[in-house]
């Protein structure tokens, strides 16, 4: 390996990024992003009303007001009328932007007696005014008949199901957002550009004629691979040291992406040596995108898919880059970064073998 | 130990179960100006594929400047120089910035890209950006820039392919003088009078096999056919014949012809590159 001759190679690289800039661009635009979010996050994190999307009620037997309601229905919020039972065998999740009215029927002498327990999604009451505006009027005529009413209202938290799932908005926490844009800098910047200028550089026998002159093969890939990470871990410093400077201390951040880095590079040369053209080869990119993101959607659904998502270097990159943002000090990365490791190795050893053998012809 | 730049023992290139080159025999020695010839699909591009190491041979040996093709293919590389049939130019990069890639690849000073550039009359468009070239261009900055290194062995796929006369004549100029220095040239072209000007041997391939290996000179004493053709009017008919002027008969037929018919036309048959092609080729349409 000729140091003097990898220097050319990657001089090459960055000249002709220089001649046809709008690769860089894309990067500059994750970056304004990261920097947009770190200039507003104070309005995104002061408390506020979260307005009521649905309200489930939910009741112990049938009644006539009920039926009213049901007849009755508003367009906004949603409302759902299900029987307790129901409820209790179905267990259904409760999203922080639903609320829920608990209906109980009881004899009294005074009559029918029905009490209702509210429950408000976020820290403000005030969520269910436009469920209660549609709600109380409903039930004017049988108030006038008799029917008892008793009202407590509860925020949501309190109530005796947990929230196991939150809403989009929770879950786009800076951190989140953040690793989110390193996973996209990284499969742009190593997979998506490699991808593209290797196949443009085949197609067109530009990567014959290098691979023609003294150069070694290797050297051509060494020069390919240090430019493609240069240009990545430029792109997520930008990006981490906007959103999370102090993660940039932590050798665990370091890890992940450089190894997260290489892993797409790795895919991105396996690509463009299976394809003949760059449109090709760039659609096959994408649909390596797609299918990750499939895999990871179904491993959330089947054991089978779970087991093939394991065997993905990515699985592993998510977490440990969210981990390395939102709380260093409690990772403990050991497993998720050896099983990586040895991922990337794998794959490293594929391209390389695939790439010297038939890649540059 | 041999001159030989080049040589090809037994060499077979199979594609599954096509048979892309039979058994291919060759010598070139240093300083040659070796045509290489044959119809579409004769083997010839997958030859110089595998001179170049691009293409492992089925079987057979190769070797290029003393050393064995593909195994020692890392240090035949500073060695030659290849000129495919299609520009493989960095489209971005000007004239200049592509010989200046190459030049610092071959570690070729870089002096050389100014005289490589006047050479091939491209000094005017140097800085322009290689998209904006005409193929001519294109093909002259290829064999600019694979000449830059001073390649001991030259290897080109149709080096005058979509060049002006002009240009023709200016490639094929520089191709007897690299050959006059001691290059070894390795062309393929289908262009015969090209062959026939510049090429000190040829080689004819068909169906992967060789057919023919001489010297165009030796090609004309071979296959020229003292023969004149005449062609004469008798009673409002017109009539042709063929007549063999190394045989008395022949000659006597054409005198008795002369002297008392009417003859419209009569012209000696000369020595055709072209029709040698065909016949040595079996694709010969007299």
């Amino acid at each position: 390996m000729r140091f003097s001759m990898i220097r050319i190679l990657i001089s090459r690289e960055v000249r002709r990024l220089r001649k046809n800039p709008s690769a860089l661009m894309l990067i500059g635009l994750l970056a304004a992003i990261a920097l947009m979010m770190a200039t507003s996050r104070p309005m995104s994190q002061k408390p506020g009303t979260v307005p009521v999307s649905s309200v489930w009620i939910i009741t112990d037997r049938s009644a006539e007001w009920l039926d009213h309601l049901e007849k009755h229905l508003p367009d906004r919020p949603i409302v759902r009328i299900v029987d307790r039972e129901t409820v209790e065998q179905s267990r259904p999740r409760f999203l922080p932007s639903e609320g829920l009215l608990n209906v109980k029927h009881e004899q009294t002498e005074q009559g029918l007696q029905v009490t209702l327990s509210g429950r408000y999604p976020g820290s403000d009451p005030k969520a269910m005014d436009v469920f209660w505006e549609w709600f109380w009027p409903q039930l004017l005529t049988y108030q006038h008949q008799g029917l008892n009413f008793e009202y407590d209202q509860t925020p949501l938290q309190a109530g005796p199901r947990a929230i196991e799932q939150q809403s989009v908005s929770e879950l786009m926490t800076p951190e989140l957002v953040g690793t989110m844009l390193l996973l996209i800098v990284q499969f742009f910047a190593c997979c998506h550009l490699l991808v593209s200028c290797t196949s443009q550089d085949r197609e067109r026998g530009t990567l014959m004629a290098l691979a023609l002159s003294p150069a070694h093969i290797s050297e051509i890939m060494t020069a390919k691979f240090l430019f493609h990470i240069a240009l990545s871990v430029s792109g997520c410093l930008v990006i981490v040291s906007i959103l999370k400077p102090a993660a940039l201390s932590h050798p665990v951040f370091w890890i992940a992406m450089l190894l997260t880095s290489t892993g797409l590079m790795c895919v991105g040369l396996c690509i463009s040596t299976l394809t003949r053209s760059q449109a090709s080869a760039g659609l096959l990119a994408l649909c390596y995108m797609l299918a990750g993101a499939g895999l990871f959607y179904l491993s959330t659904k089947f054991t089978g898919f779970r087991l093939l998502k394991m065997l993905t270097f990515e699985s592993y990159s998510f977490p440990l880059l969210y981990g390395s943002l939102r709380s260093p000090e409690r990772l403990f990365p050991a497993s998720g970064l050896t099983a990586m490791f040895v991922l990337v190795a794998g794959w490293l050893l594929t391209a390389r073998h695939c790439f010297t053998r038939f890649g540059w012809r | 130990m041999t001159d030989a730049a080049i040589e090809i023992r037994d060499l077979v290139v199979r594609f599954g179960r096509f048979t892309a080159v039979d058994g291919l025999n060759l010598d070139v020695r240093t300083g040659e100006l070796f045509g290489f010839l044959g119809p579409n699909g004769a083997g010839k591009t997958t030859t110089i594929r595998v001179l170049i190491g691009s293409q492992r041979p089925t079987s057979g040996t190769v070797t290029v400047a003393g050393l064995r093709i593909p195994d020692e293919f890392e240090r035949v590389k500073p060695i030659f120089g290849y000129v495919p049939d299609t520009e493989n130019h960095i489209e971005e990069f000007t004239g200049r910035e592509n010989l200046e890639l190459f030049a610092r690849l071959y570690n070729a000073p870089l002096s050389r890209i100014g005289d490589v550039l006047r050479r091939l009359e491209l000094s005017e468009a140097a800085d322009v950006a290689v998209k904006a070239y005409s193929k001519g261009m294109r093909r002259k900055l290829l064999i600019a820039r694979e000449i830059i290194h001073q390649p001991r062995i030259l290897y080109l796929d149709e080096p005058t392919a979509n060049l002006d006369a002009h240009s023709t004549e200016l490639v094929r100029d520089l191709l007897r003088e690299l050959g006059a220095q001691g290059v070894t040239v390795f062309l393929t072209t289908h262009n015969m009078e090209e062959v026939e000007q510049i090429c000190d041997r040829v080689a004819i391939l068909n169906r992967g096999r060789l057919v023919e290996c001489d010297t165009p000179t030796r090609f004309v004493t071979r296959h020229a056919t003292r023969e004149v053709r005449v062609q004469y009017e008798r009673d409002g008919d017109v009539c042709r014949e063929s007549l063999d002027i190394d045989d008395e008969a022949g000659r006597d037929r054409l005198a008795a012809i002369i002297r008392t018919e009417h003859c419209v036309r009569l012209h000696s048959q000369e020595f055709d590159f072209h029709d040698v092609f065909l016949k040595l080729t079996g694709h010969s349409y007299s």
